[in-house]
């Protein structure tokens, strides 16, 4: 048991941490509310004009839809390349398990800046948009994640098993994954999903290094507004900072419902 | 062997690169409980899955009633098969996991609904049609698979170490239920365990395997009492297997049907034994000694019988019925000689 005093210490150490983290996110929220803020503890008045501001601003809708685009094909093609191949070593090798984690740990110890040279030395000759090279090396990166988002999906069951049954039962593999495999692995999609889309929306570097201004995404607008005008860096910091937030959110709710078993939802049947 | 039912002929399997089954043959008959018992690792999995159609590399030939089946892809070969993890759907309920194959068939609703309602009276699942999977206990769980494979009436069903997960009452009733729904629904079922007990209590017919080799196919008591080789006398336990330098050195000279060779095995099952001369049997072999140990079994009890030829112990059993023979006396025990059999080498 701790005492008082070292209670007490740990919970203002703890406050510190807090403020240290909030204050910042506080300060930008408030400030983009502000009308100015200068000189002053508080800012002289409220408005939401730099909302107006920057949502009407054409590079804005601009940048948010290259970010959706980027993040949601990224998110696809992730999907598309890795969930076949989790699902083929989960239930017909898996023997090659710990083979495949050690190729997924590989992007890890990659710099970006490596990472883009070799892209675009064994690419830039081949008539490939660079757009696509930038959602395949993204995916890439997010492939750590996905991998072991995907991969923690197949823990809780005999999958191989269950597929075999289904077939032996006299169903044809695609509908057997999709019925059998598909429903018990949805929630872990999901996560995976909403991961590697976050991710990608916020990706940075690679996308600076292989398209850089041609491709203006949210997050490089927003290092771009930062240099010039403070207070619209601070709204687009905010709904950056909001929609992530709600994802987290998400995320969250998902996982906590996936931890309890279906209890609830057999007694209701 | 009349009516073949299931026939495997010259059947070799290749999984990675190893070779783990090597021109296999043996075949079950109609309308019997068929246990594939062996040790583990031996291939006995291997093969069912092969049958079952989920091996990738399989040479020879599967005859399923008549019918060569190995080219077909599994969900074509109207086979049951029970996993040893259950496999059950979670995200179906008791109902929907037993219809399953039914709706694959897409047969009506009445159907279905007939079909399953009836399935889980008999294996006494009626109260759980609505529950799911992970609210079941492991046996009420087993049961649910073996409805949702019987319901099919599949030609065979394959079963793979299916009680191996429950405890030993479970066990025993399960077991008992299996024999009961296969003789009841008239099926043919090939059963794989490692257990002796399990397959010599619900078998008509044994077929042991080791090292992707059948040792021995018999019913239980043919198993039992006439080991074909080494191995399966070693297998099945208890046994005496002897050399017949041994024997010769206990004063053992002849079988029931030749002379004792030195180099040949031979065997003497523990319970022929006697402590008083048997008459009438023909010649008998007197065998001094004293008894080590005594390990109580339940219905008898079973010695150590150190021998005064140099380190040779025998197993022995049901000496004494009501109590326990004193150890380290001097003690004599007859054997008749048409008891000791003679098997053949390692397979
Ligand atoms: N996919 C595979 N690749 C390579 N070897 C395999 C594979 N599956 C099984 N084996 C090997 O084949 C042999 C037989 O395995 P199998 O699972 O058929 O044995 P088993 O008799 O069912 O054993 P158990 O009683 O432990 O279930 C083993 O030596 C095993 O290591
Ligand atoms: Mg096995």
């Amino acid at each position: 048991m701790l005492s008082s005093t070292e209670r007490f210490y740990a919970r203002f150490v703890t406050l510190l941490i807090f403020i240290y983290l909030v204050m910042p996110i506080l300060a930008t929220i408030v400030y983009s509310f502000a009308t100015s803020w200068v000189k002053t503890i508080l800012p002289e008045g409220l408005t939401l004009k730099w909302y107006q501001q920057l949502v009407t601003n054409p590079d804005f809708s601009a940048a948010l839809v290259r970010s959706l685009g980027l993040s949601l094909g990224t998110t696809l093609i992730a999907m598309a390349c890795f969930l076949p191949v989790v699902f083929y070593v989960n239930v017909y090798a898996p023997s090659l398990k710990a083979k495949l984690h050690f190729i997924t740990i590989l992007p890890f110890t990659i710099p970006g800046i490596i990472l883009v040279t070799g892209l675009i030395q064994v690419y830039a000759n081949l008539p490939i948009p660079k757009s696509l090279i930038l959602v395949l090396a993204i995916a890439l990166l997010s492939l750590p994640l996905t991998y072991q988002v995907l991969n923690n999906a197949f823990i809780a069951h005999d999958f191989r098993a269950m597929f075999e049954q289904a077939l032996v039962l006299g169903e044809r593999p695609i509908p057997a994954f999709l019925k059998v495999i598909l429903p018990n692995i949805k929630s872990g999609i999901f996560v995976a999903m909403l991961l590697t889309f976050t991710s990608a929306f916020g990706e940075y570097v690679l996308t600076n290094l292989l398209l850089g201004g041609n491709f203006e995404t949210l997050k490089i607008y927003m290092y771009r507004l930062m240099q010039s005008n403070g207070q619209a860096s601070s709204v687009l910091t905010t709904i950056y900072f909001l929609f992530l937030a709600f994802i987290s959110l998400i995320l969250i709710l998902i996982m906590r419902h996936a931890n309890t078993p279906s209890k609830e939802r057999s007694k209701h049947s | 062997m009349s009516s073949a039912f299931l026939a495997l002929k010259d059947l070799s399997i290749t999984l990675s690169g190893a070779t783990i089954i090597q021109h296999m043959s043996f075949s079950v008959r109609a309308n019997t409980l068929t246990t594939l018992l062996g040790p583990s690792g031996s291939g006995k999995t291997t093969v069912l899955r092969a049958i079952a159609g989920l091996n990738t590399r399989v040479d020879g030939e599967i005859l399923l009633d008549g019918q060569a089946i190995q080219q077909l892809p599994a969900n074509q070969r109207q086979l049951g098969m029970i996993f040893q993890s259950y496999a059950l759907f979670p995200n179906l309920s008791v109902f929907d996991n037993v219809a399953y194959g039914l709706r694959v068939q897409h047969q009506s609703a009445e159907a279905i609904e007939q079909a399953v309602t009836g399935m889980l009276a008999t294996v006494n699942l009626s109260d759980k049609r609505d529950a799911y999977p992970h609210n079941l206990s492991g046996g009420q769980q087993q049961r649910v698979a073996i409805a949702r494979s019987l319901v099919l009436k599949p030609k065979l069903l394959l079963l793979d170490e299916p009680l191996s997960a429950l405890d030993a009452q479970t066990r025993v009733d399960l077991r008992d239920q299996i024999r009961d729904y296969q003789q009841k629904l008239g099926i043919t079922m090939l059963f794989v365990t490692h257990d002796q007990a399990e397959a010599m209590a619900i078998s008509d017919d044994i077929i042991v395997m080791n090292a992707g080799h059948v040792q021995q196919q018999g019913a239980p008591m043919a198993i039992y009492t006439q080991p074909a080789n080494v191995f399966m006398a070693q297998f099945i336990g208890h046994h005496n297997l002897l050399t017949g330098d041994q024997l010769l050195a206990l004063g053992c000279h002849h079988t029931r049907t030749q002379a004792v060779r030195a180099a040949h095995h031979y065997i003497v099952r523990p319970e022929l034994f006697f402590r008083e001369e048997p008459q009438n049997a023909g010649p008998v072999v007197a065998i001094a000694g004293h008894l080590i140990s005594a390990t109580m079994l339940g219905d008898r009890i079973r010695y150590r019988f150190a021998t005064a030829v140099d380190q040779l112990t025998l197993t022995v059993e049901r000496l004494n019925h009501t109590t326990p023979l004193a150890l380290n006396q001097p003690l004599t025990l007859y054997l008749r000689e048409h008891d000791v059999q003679e098997v053949g080498p390692h397979a």
